[in-house]
């Protein structure tokens, strides 16, 4: 039931983040794409299937309320989960600072396969189009992801939702403070 | 959920086999759901537009400003005619309602429509939605034409109960009719963007000769029953004959995306002719 309430609150602020807050002050070849971010970032902290869980909801989300074709998105989100998820040892060791990499990576390897799906899927771009966005997208998730990654890092060890192999990761971070409050 | 294996292998094709699977889905459906699920999240997105309006709004002229503190890139004189051409015309029609009203066809009548804040614009390029906080149940219709300021915004193209979705016209998906100012030729307006991405749309032409000038305004025709006749559209920025009969003029959209928060939603009335047997004897 935590689990749930937390994730549907960070859902949720998404939502608004990405179609409310943003729109207003980035123009939209500067915004980044704040589910995908949230969630590959999530991917090194939650346990394995709720963050793929999570990776879903988001695409869906992202499907829902901002592209032509449902569907579309959520294949790319969980293309790019899988592809961060391989060196899902190293992501979890290095904390939020690998988790901000691997969404600003997940982000290219997502709108990289979306500059493919999304020309099948009724967008009206060719194939090189959709990969200038995705370095547009990849640049705006170094940002985002950062923002993300450490803010989540935070939320769910004080929520108490990290994973076992975040857990074991009791080193101090970068900033020199404890990463993990919980025992 | 925490207490469910870590192991995602067996997890991620079968997020993935339902992912295809959405990809089904028709896109009206689609739309339809869009709007449902705006309208589930309107008051959360209705909070957050009325939390951060006004933090990004474009400067409005005031009377302490220098008559010369126009936007960059609109020469003085141009802004001094069409502030004149404003007024004129803003006597004119104050005018003509003072008339109706002299004549006993009663007081001026407010806008019909239903006035609607823009709670959601995010979307890919080419085919960005927005999102409004009225729906079906405010009176809200598929077609209808949005306004912004007396510019023809976009059109609605679902709705939900209580949001709605609209296609600007810069979405690459909206066709609409329209006719130059000037010169009367009518044609139809396509949604588009330039290399920039920035919202640039088309208007084809048949039409032999065309006496069009860039700068020229383009204006709805009243055919389509989603918008008032001429509402303005935008302007010619460029002109470009593809073949004997057929023209394409690229037309700048007049509104500013990232500055609107309230729009109305056109609602056509019916004629109010009575019937014969209704009428006084």
């Amino acid at each position: 039931m935590r689990v749930f309430g937390v994730l549907s609150a960070i859902w949720l602020a998404v939502a608004v983040v990405q179609q409310t807050v943003l729109p207003v002050f980035l123009p939209a070849a500067w915004r980044p794409d704040v589910a995908l971010a949230a969630g590959l970032a999530s991917l090194a902290f939650l346990p394995g299937r709720t963050g793929l869980l999570f990776v879903f909801a988001l695409g869906v989300q992202s499907d829902l309320l901002t592209s032509p074709r449902l569907g579309a998105l959520t294949v790319c989100y969980l293309f790019a989960a899988w592809l961060v998820r391989l060196p899902e040892r190293d992501l979890i060791r290095g904390g939020p600072w690998s988790a901000w990499l691997a969404a600003a990576a997940g982000t290219f390897f997502a709108y990289g396969a979306y500059a493919f799906v999304g020309a099948l899927a009724g967008e009206t771009w060719f194939v090189a189009e959709g990969f200038e966005r995705a370095f547009q997208h990849t640049l705006a998730a170094l940002g985002a992801g950062g923002v993300a990654a450490f803010a989540l890092a935070e939320l769910y060890a004080w929520t108490g939702l990290l994973g076992p192999g975040a857990l074991q990761r009791r080193r101090p971070d970068d900033f020199g403070r404890p990463y993990l409050r919980q025992a | 959920m925490p207490s469910a294996p870590s192991n995602p292998s067996r997890l991620l094709p079968l997020l993935l086999a339902t992912s295809l699977a959405m990809l089904l889905v028709p896109q009206a459906q689609v739309l339809t759901l869009r709007s449902h699920a705006l309208s589930a999240l309107s008051p959360l997105l209705t909070f957050f537009h009325d939390a951060t309006r006004g933090l990004n709004a474009p400067p409005t002229a005031s009377a302490e400003a220098p008559a010369s503190a126009t936007p960059a890139g609109v020469p003085d004189a141009r802004v001094r005619d069409l502030e004149i051409r404003c007024a004129r015309l803003a006597d004119e029609n104050a005018r003509l309602q003072a008339m109706l009203a002299a004549a006993g066809f009663g007081q001026p009548r407010a806008p019909r429509g239903v006035a609607a804040r823009v709670i959601a614009r995010e979307g890919r390029s080419g085919s960005t939605l927005w999102g409004l906080d009225q729906g079906s149940a405010e009176g809200v219709a598929v077609g209808a034409g949005v306004l912004y300021g007396g510019m023809a915004l976009g059109r609605i193209v679902s709705v939900g109960p209580h949001a709605s979705c609209v296609a600007p016209l810069a979405h690459e998906g909206l066709r609409l009719p329209a006719r130059l100012a000037e010169c009367q030729a009518e044609g139809v307006l396509q949604g588009g963007a330039d290399e920039w991405g920035r919202p640039r749309c088309r208007l084809r032409l048949v039409a032999a000769e065309l006496r069009a000038r860039v700068g020229e305004a383009v204006v709805t025709t009243g055919r389509e029953a989603g918008f008032p006749p001429s509402c303005f559209l935008g302007q010619v920025t460029a002109l470009r004959r593809l073949s004997e009969m057929e023209w394409e003029l690229d037309v700048q959209p007049a509104w500013p995306e990232r500055a609107i928060e309230a729009v109305v939603v056109f609602r056509p009335e019916a004629a109010e002719i009575p019937w014969p047997a209704e009428r006084k004897r």
